[in-house]
């Protein structure tokens, strides 16, 4: 037996080494533990080249094709007996019976005494030999173990993936393309994954809808918007076109306008962004001309940005004005950086963004917005001084519901004339967002002190002007993150008791130095000229928002002493953090009456 | 609308595998499904909902957040998808609690899908999206586990549509 034992492990050695498969000889195996980890070895499948194409097989296959069953029955019987045999060999059980019951005393018969020594010899050297090959088993269930733990996780994340709905797929993926800037790029991504993405991917119109064009307009590019022109189907488009270079013809305008006509009926939004020098935009314009597509039918358009991107030294010609003349009757937002169009066609604009960089911006042209009967919201972004601005005349905006202001505080800058002679009787969202560049060129002293002065103008006659205010933005930047000075003196100025409807109030900017040594204040003098306002939400964006929290607490108190408290329902906090990935998320925080009234008694 | 007598009715819901829940109307009714489920049964009490797509570990879990979100209000009749795509935004406690591995994460998004719960379905599909953006190709398949299928013409066919990415 035991010598076809060795004959048989030595077989299915030599075999395993050649790596050859050993059907005949694992069916010759005694069912003992060396023989079956010796079989089992043989079956071993590490992953193979050919595997490793298949990923799904090598996920779900097993590493080792052994028989379990044999090994279960074996290490059964060796619990019972004490050996490593089938019950059915008797013959062995018997040889070991006899070296147990053993006495050690002198024995009469040498040859007696030179057999059980043998055989207690063989069996020990047996035992050792046993337990390396458990250890050696102990070690191949350990890394199938550790296997098997990654193929489970593999497996539940592979099948999971698969198992969401088409809808819910394209619809995460519309998500993962919102506000991404290289949202085209995204798509063709998505769309490269695997055959499942790909499908979702291509049967999810708006994921094509973004079309751009540049000056330098490459065959790839074109194709690229052919087959997103394609994919789109009758999604509406929104459309970019960049002109990056002072060196560009007639024929790269031809080319991406000729494709995007067929489709004006498609058009949702049109944006046009200048980085070369003041002869391009002209020659842009005078391009559409010439090729007759400065009049072109865009039934559809509801959106047109106009941007320079570059320093304009003196103004545009004013011919430009009137250089564009699409007939776009739906066009309801106009987004304009340095650039004024011809506003008189334009009756449906209900959403105007100005952002003025240059001093030679023709100021008179936002008189014209009186005459848009429909204007609801205006984005107002000064970025330069309003030194040439003269006129003093009052622009009264009766059907402005939203107003936002960008202004920049320098030494320099004069918005008297602007902000002073603005009238939106019936706005009910301000936001105001208030800039400190750069700390250096504040030669008449500290940023904050131009707050007031600034606010006056804005705010002279509040309660005249915005008596129907309900949500106000304040939002400072200040050219150190540390400073709070200017956020300190605009929270300070802003005449809260002004704004008898005020519900909703949202404040962001530097807050890491407020503490409580210099604790933000409500007004004394304020607070004597009228009723708070009967706040519902108070939203505070910062990293340090907790340094508010004594100011926070005085809101609250107003509130109880003036018997609003019952209307106030939340205050939200704002942190942008950075994720892994690199993506700026931003987590609110809301908390209830309840759980506000415990922050704002913690200490910071 | 819901009355006062609603809001202290207790209701069963039966998981796939058999696990009974008893949780406030207010709390099941977050779900849709169930809510016009209980509208069909009217009064009856006693009637457990069968919920044949949802196991007892994942239900545990849709019930922790709409006892969290029990007092939001009705989330407005869809006029458009557009509502629901504006940001990304998860607010913290729901940032926590979908911090789960992406097994439940995927369970819990067809649960949502299943149980008609509209706020929790975006809460799991803006972290998928997360989780998405700004990856590459290789970087999301080694994410997902997904196996690169495509056949070497189609690979082909994509080189070339990116041909245009590769030129910029």
């Amino acid at each position: 037996m035991q010598s076809d034992h060795d004959l048989l492990s030595r077989i299915i050695a030599e075999d395993y080494l050649s790596k050859r498969r050993v059907t005949k000889s694992s069916n010759r195996a005694c069912g003992c533990a060396q023989c079956l980890f010796q079989v089992s070895m043989m079956h071993y499948k590490p992953i193979t080249k050919a595997s490793r194409r298949d990923p799904y097989r090598a996920i779900v296959m097993p590493q080792i094709d052994c028989d379990i069953d044999k090994l279960c029955t074996m290490i059964r019987n060796w619990k019972d007996t004490g050996s490593p045999q089938d019950r059915e060999d008797r013959q062995k059980e018997l040889y070991l019976n006899k070296i147990l019951r053993a006495k050690p005393s002198p024995l009469t018969c040498l040859e007696e005494a030179r057999e059980l020594r043998l055989m207690a010899t063989n069996l020990h050297e047996s035992l050792r030999e046993s337990l390396t090959t458990l250890v050696y088993f102990n070690d191949v269930i350990l890394r199938e173990l550790e296997t098997a733990d990654k193929r489970l996780e593999d497996i539940g994340r592979m099948f999971r993936v698969t198992l969401l709905p088409d809808d819910i797929l394209s619809y995460i993926f519309d998500l993962v393309l919102e506000g991404d800037e290289y949202r085209d790029r995204t798509a063709l991504d998505l769309a490269s994954v695997c055959r499942r993405f790909r499908s979702v991917a291509l049967g999810t119109s708006s994921l094509w809808s973004v079309i751009r064009g540049a000056s330098r307009y490459s065959a790839e590019m074109q194709q690229k918007n052919a087959i997103f022109l394609n994919r789109s189907r009758t999604y509406p488009l929104d459309i970019d076109f960049e002109v990056t270079s002072r060196k560009y013809d007639y024929v790269t305008i031809d080319r991406f306008m000729r494709d995007l006509t067929p489709h004006s009926n498609r058009w949702k939004s049109f944006r046009i962004s200048f980085d070369g020098s003041k002869n391009g935009v002209n020659r842009f314009f005078e391009s559409l001309k010439k090729l007759g597509l400065d009049n072109i039918h865009t039934p559809n358009l509801e959106r047109l940005s106009i941007v320079i991107n570059f320093s304009l030294n003196s103004w545009l010609s004013d011919n430009l004005l009137e250089l564009l003349r699409w007939d776009a009757p739906k066009l309801r937002i106009l987004e304009l950086e340095d650039f004024a169009v011809d506003l008189r066609n334009l009756n449906s604009i209900t959403h105007i963004s100005l952002t003025i960089f240059t001093i030679d911006f023709p100021f008179d042209w936002i008189y014209g917005l009186e005459s848009l009967p429909p204007l609801c919201s205006l984005n107002l972004g000064i970025r330069c001084t309003l030194s040439k601005m003269t006129s003093s005349t009052n622009l009264t905006l009766s059907s402005l519901r939203h107003l936002s202001l960008f202004i920049r505080i320098d030494s320099k800058s004069s918005h008297k004339n602007l902000l002073s002679n603005v009238h939106c009787p019936n706005i009910t969202d301000l936001s105001i967002h208030i800039s400190v560049v750069d700390d250096a060129s504040h030669r008449n002293g500290p940023p904050a002190n131009f707050i007031p002065p600034c606010f006056e103008y804005l705010f002279g006659n509040a309660s005249k002007q915005f008596s129907h205010l309900s949500q106000l933005r304040l939002k400072t930047e200040a050219a150190r993150l540390d400073d709070y000075s200017v956020f300190r003196q605009a929270v300070i100025e802003l005449p809260l008791f002004s704004f008898p409807n005020l519900s909703h109030l949202f404040l962001e900017g530097a807050m890491k130095g407020l503490a409580r040594s210099s604790p933000l204040p409500i007004p004394k003098a304020q607070q004597t000229d009228g009723a708070f306002p009967s706040l519902k939400v108070v939203e505070i964006q910062s990293l340090y928002s907790e340094m508010l929290r004594p100011w926070v607490q005085d809101v609250c108190d107003l509130l109880s002493l003036q018997s609003k408290w019952e209307n106030f329902e939340k205050l939200v906090i704002r942190k942008a953090v950075e994720t892994d990935n690199g993506t700026i998320v931003n987590t609110p925080t809301t908390l209830c009456k309840e759980e506000l009234l415990l922050w704002s008694k913690e200490e910071n | 609308m819901s009355t006062t007598e609603d809001k202290t009715r207790k209701v069963k819901l039966v998981t796939s595998d058999n696990e009974e829940f008893e949780v406030d109307w207010e709390v099941a009714t977050r779900s849709v499904l169930i809510k016009h489920m209980l509208e069909d049964i009217g009064e009856s009490e006693e009637q457990a909902i069968p919920l044949p797509n949802v196991t007892a570990n994942v239900l545990k879990k849709v019930l922790e957040w709409c006892e969290h979100h029990r007092k939001d209000p009705e989330p407005a009749p869809e006029s458009s998808d557009d509502n629901r795509k504006r940001t990304l935004e998860i607010g913290d406690w729901d940032a926590k609690f979908i911090q789960v591995d992406q097994e439940m994460l995927f369970e819990i998004i067809l649960a949502a899908n299943y149980l008609d719960i509209k706020a929790l379905l975006d809460v799991g599909c803006k972290t998928v999206a997360n989780m998405i953006k700004g990856k590459q190709p290789e970087e999301i398949r080694k994410m997902f586990n997904i196996v690169n299928d495509f056949t070497p013409e189609e690979e082909a066919q994509i080189k070339k549509e990116n041909e245009w990415a590769e030129d910029r």
